[in-house]
């Protein structure tokens, strides 16, 4: 078990060499990054704990899939399995255990420990072979995928806006606006591999304006209940929806052009600090996605010259 | 006819394809055998256009890629998307439009199921189908017989000489020689990334006996079976 978790840990530390940054300082930032942002959740929000406590498990899921539990179980005696599961959750949820031990919140600290390990011994992803249907069935991809992945997401998203609306709150309304363009800037994190890129006939500027097009077409799609809902009951403040409408749509057309800045590679540390930046200030979304335009043309002449 | 020129590839230090010169002309099915790690896959992407190279390929009828069908050995398939909307992902690239893919399901591929859900045969029956639908003029197959089951095998043996009567270029790697001898006009034998010997259809026997005059005994030996 001991070599596994080493190994587990040269991986991350191959994989960050490969994005040109130093193992010790990632861990170094990544510590003063944590510490400010749990720091900073906890002073804005009330109820943060128990959002908190739910962050890992998020990244619990990416180590519960099925066909990695089934290599895992195929390797291993069932319960080094176990053991090997338990201390990866337990290594993820830590920092979240001792910030909230910090914080004072031990109830909910030792609730997320139960739920690492309660959730070590179960696969994530279902079984089921239920095909969802999409309004993206004309250009599927980005969207078909992301939609069927996150449609609790989605109905999460407008469940709150319809509360928003129960309850008078126009801003809980526009949060669920909100959600739905980070839902769709989620459709776009990761590369997909070349040959999906090389089947296009055509030149990388013809490439981007139809994936732009698509995003937008679909990104609204996802939107217009929300957008019709928020219109009708909120028609006074038409401007503001138009606001987070525009920035919403730049988010999306960043994610996709942040894709391929780096491509095939995933997107370096400083350009996703420049999308996180923009999130924060939006009018850079007008600097942002020319300087990724022109990344991502370079980067695909090389695929489809 | 594509021309390959002094095509040569490297990973860093580790050159896999050393100064390869090659034509394929149209109506001819080509077959390339080698162990593996000689260097087939590589030249194959290399001729994709999805690995750089050194040297020089040139298609007299424009550029390669855009009429390219390329079968992978693994084709790759995203979760959650189901067979049918792979094949309308695979069109849309080349901007062929069908009204309906029942019509055109050649292996009686279950469409309307995810992908990733498939068996390793029905993913790469799939695969073949889309570039078959894209309708390109120069297909290469990396392994398309492979966990394939015998009838679809026959299929696929049908379907490459219908492409061969179509004046399609296709070029196939395979380990299982019957299915080359069947099917190909040339055979070229890749070896630590050289290509060693270039035989017609009548002299196949002299590939095959090259590649099975390998001592086993010795290599079964170094297990120390018990």
């Amino acid at each position: 078990m001991k070599f596994y978790i080493n190994l587990q840990l040269r991986i991350l530390n191959r994989q960050l060499v490969s994005l040109g940054i130093h193992p010790f300082l990632f861990y170094f930032f990544a510590v003063l990054v944590f510490f400010g942002v749990s720091s900073s959740l906890f002073r804005k929000y009330d109820f943060a704990e128990y959002v908190y406590a739910l962050l890992p498990v998020a990244l619990f899921s990416n180590l519960s899939t099925r066909q990695r539990n089934d290599f895992l179980k195929s390797i291993h005696t069932k319960m080094n399995f176990y053991k090997i599961r338990m201390v990866e959750n337990s290594l993820i949820s830590l920092p979240f255990f001792l910030f909230l031990l910090f914080k004072e919140m031990y109830l909910v600290a030792f609730l997320l420990l139960i739920l690492a390990n309660f959730l070590s011994v179960i696969n994530i992803e279902s079984k089921s072979r239920f095909v969802l249907p999409t309004p993206f069935y004309r250009y599927p991809f980005e969207f078909t995928v992301g939609f069927r992945k996150t449609y609790l997401m989605v109905l999460i998203a407008y469940a709150i806006c319809l509360i928003g609306i129960l309850v008078g709150n126009f801003f809980l309304s526009l949060l669920g606006l909100v959600i739905i363009f980070f839902t769709c800037y989620l459709f776009y994190a990761r590369p997909e591999p070349s040959f999906f890129v090389w089947i296009f006939s055509a030149a990388p500027k013809k490439f981007i304006r139809i994936k732009v097009q698509i995003a937008l077409v679909y990104t609204l799609l996802l939107c217009l209940p929300v957008i019709i809902a928020l219109n009708v009951f909120y028609i006074e403040n038409i401007h503001i929806i138009l606001l987070v409408l525009l920035f919403g749509l730049l988010l999306v057309i960043a994610s996709l052009l942040g894709k391929y800045t780096q491509y095939p590679s995933e997107m370096n540390l400083i350009q996703g600090m420049s999308i996180g930046l923009s999130i924060v200030f939006p009018p850079l979304f007008f600097i942002l996605i020319p300087i990724f335009y022109f990344q991502s043309i370079r980067r695909l002449n090389e695929i489809l010259k | 006819m594509i021309k390959l020129e002094n095509l040569s590839k490297s990973y860093r230090r580790h050159q896999v394809l050393k100064s390869i010169n090659l034509e394929f002309t149209i109506g001819q099915v080509y077959g390339i055998v080698g162990k593996n790690g000689a260097g087939k896959t590589s030249l194959f992407r290399c001729m994709a256009g999805l690995e750089k190279h050194e040297g020089n390929i040139s298609y007299e009828k424009g550029i390669l890629k855009n009429t390219l069908g390329f079968l992978p050995t693994e084709p790759y398939f995203f979760s959650k998307i189901t067979g049918r909307e792979y094949l309308q992902l695979l069109c849309n690239a080349r901007n062929v439009f069908y009204k309906s893919f029942d019509d055109h399901n050649v292996f009686d591929l279950p469409l309307d199921q995810y992908a990733d859900t498939y068996s390793s045969g029905m993913k790469k029956k799939l695969a073949l189908t889309g570039i078959l639908l894209q309708k390109n003029q120069v297909f290469i197959l990396d392994e398309p017989f492979n966990g394939v089951d015998i009838e679809s095998n026959i299929l696929i043996k049908e379907i490459i000489a219908k492409l061969k009567e179509l004046n399609k270029i296709v070029i196939i790697s395979s380990h299982i020689f019957s299915t080359l001898n069947d099917s190909c006009d040339y055979l070229f034998l890749l070896e630590k990334g050289v290509v060693i010997e270039s035989v017609k259809r009548r002299e196949f026997y002299k590939i095959e006996q090259m590649l099975s005059g390998t001592s086993m005994s010795d290599r079964i030996g170094k297990l120390n079976l018990t």
